[in-house]
């Protein structure tokens, strides 16, 4: 029961080992920040509500401040327009760093935007859009063929493989 | 210079197109026949999408890009998609998969469905492919009845960013579709927020910045006097005509909605197909007789 226990223990120290780790790479990454706020004013995001400051979510990482870092929702606003990247004077990656962002909160069960959350259920099917009988009959009437569909077991296996379709059961279960 | 361009493709449909706005495909498939171009479908599926599904397992998105991309391989298909979504995944897929190290976990990961991924093909996106395959000159020798009225362009950001993987137009200052544009005898206009991201991604956790984001773009459409917006990344194009005829019905917002098209209807059109070959009934926010009679 006590080597059970430990194992445990020792897999959750290596997953905030790793993860950690990962922060660390992200705050190197982001290093060349001059914090000239480029990004902010190139950002739709930032234009619509001042709250969703890129800047800020990057200096925080660049200070190493990492604790609570992946609890911050600010980065689930990154609508990935690169707008930012091809914007910044020191060709710092800032979506790629948001994508990571997302990525690591997924990893370790953070909380999911739901309409996020729903893509990654509906992948399983193949395609983000549920292939209905409506749109077939739709596309009949326009003279167009049948919808051409993979075959879900492939993509299935693949899910699988990955871990991605146990991951979506756990984030389901937080939702 | 005369050279072939490339014109036999698997043609990447992605999910939007074929699922939610067919009327863009019906339009493909009568106006890319017409430029030699062959179509071939392959059962792909999602690209997975760059937004929402890159947002979540990084080494589950690009397993499925490459799965996508072997597919294409094993038929040897050069790939044309009009989904700048897609375009952008299969894009930034290839550059990471040259990495060898990743390729083989991919591959690993790919190994117990029977596909491998080479690294073999090309992948094009149709303006992409307009603009620098098949050329404006030939493009301007297919015209048989120029359009003639005024038309604010909007790129779309996935055609051209990260401009270091996808080598399009200029990432900040595009410049193509609006020349594509001209060449059919549209005038396109300089507009405020021309450059302006649809807002399809941040819609998925907060839909009020979108509709902002649609307001300012309309907002800059009528200042210059566009009669029309002309677009081709289906998000876009849903975003701004489902978008516009949502605000419009709601009331929450002053909008005199815009119409919007697909650049390859206006190729069509422009090439003397008939306006009755397209949907135009399919579109949200009515198409005015005018711009499409021939």
């Amino acid at each position: 029961m006590s080597e059970v226990k430990k194992d445990v223990t020792q897999e959750k120290n290596e997953e905030v080992d790793s993860i950690l780790n990962e922060l660390e790479a992200l705050a190197k990454v982001v290093a060349p920040c001059l914090e000239c706020t480029t990004c902010a004013s190139a950002c739709p995001v930032f234009q619509s509500d001042s709250q969703r400051n890129p800047r800020r979510l990057l200096n925080r990482l660049g200070r190493r401040e990492f604790e609570g870092l992946l609890d911050e929702v600010d980065f689930w606003w990154c609508g990935a327009c690169y707008s930012c990247e091809a914007h910044c004077p020191q060709g710092v990656p800032l979506a790629h760093v948001f994508f990571r962002l997302k990525n690591l909160a997924f990893h370790t069960g953070k909380p999911i935007p739901k309409l996020v959350l729903r893509t990654g259920e509906t992948l399983r099917s193949g395609f983000l859009i549920p292939v209905k009988k409506e749109i077939t009959e739709k596309r009949h009437a326009l003279g167009l063929p049948d919808p051409v569909c993979p075959d879900t077991k492939e993509i299935e296996t693949l899910l699988d493989a990955t871990g991605f379709s146990g991951r979506i059961i756990q984030s389901r279960k937080l939702d | 210079m005369d050279r072939t361009p490339t014109t036999r493709f698997a043609i990447f449909w992605g999910c939007t197109i074929p699922l939610r706005l067919p009327w863009i495909e019906v339009a493909a498939r009568k106006v890319l026949p017409k430029l030699g171009i062959e179509m071939k479908d392959l059962p792909f599926s999602c690209c997975p999408d760059p937004i929402a599904s890159k947002a979540l397992d990084h080494t589950t998105w690009l397993s499925l890009a490459a799965r996508n991309l072997a597919l294409a391989e094993e038929k040897k298909y050069d790939i044309l998609t009009l989904c700048s979504g897609c375009f952008e995944t299969l894009k930034i897929a290839q550059s990471e998969l040259q990495d060898k190290a990743i390729k083989k976990s991919i591959n690993d990961i790919l190994k117990p469905i029977g596909r491998e991924y080479q690294g073999s093909i090309r992948v094009f996106h149709i303006v992409q492919w307009l603009y620098e395959e098949y050329g404006l000159e030939n493009l301007r020798q297919m015209v048989t009845h120029p359009l003639t009225f005024r038309v604010a362009t909007h790129t779309g950001c996935h055609y051209m960013r990260p401009a270091d993987i996808l080598h399009t137009d200029d990432p900040v200052y595009p410049e193509q579709l609006d020349e594509l544009c001209e060449v059919l005898g549209l005038e396109p206009v300089d507009y405020p927020d021309k450059n302006l991201c649809c807002g399809v991604g941040v819609g998925l956790v907060d839909r009020d910045i979108t509709q902002e984001l649609i307001l300012r773009k309309i907002e800059g459409v009528h200042r210059a006097k566009a009669e029309a917006l002309v677009a081709h990344c289906p998000s876009c194009i849903q975003t701004y005509d489902a978008g516009q005829m949502m605000l419009y019905k709601s009331r929450t917002a002053s909008i005199t909605p815009v119409p919007v098209f697909h650049y390859l209807e206006l190729l069509g059109l422009a090439m003397g197909l008939n306006a009755n070959a397209f949907a135009f009934e399919e579109h949200r926010i009515p198409i005015p007789e005018p711009a499409v009679r021939i």
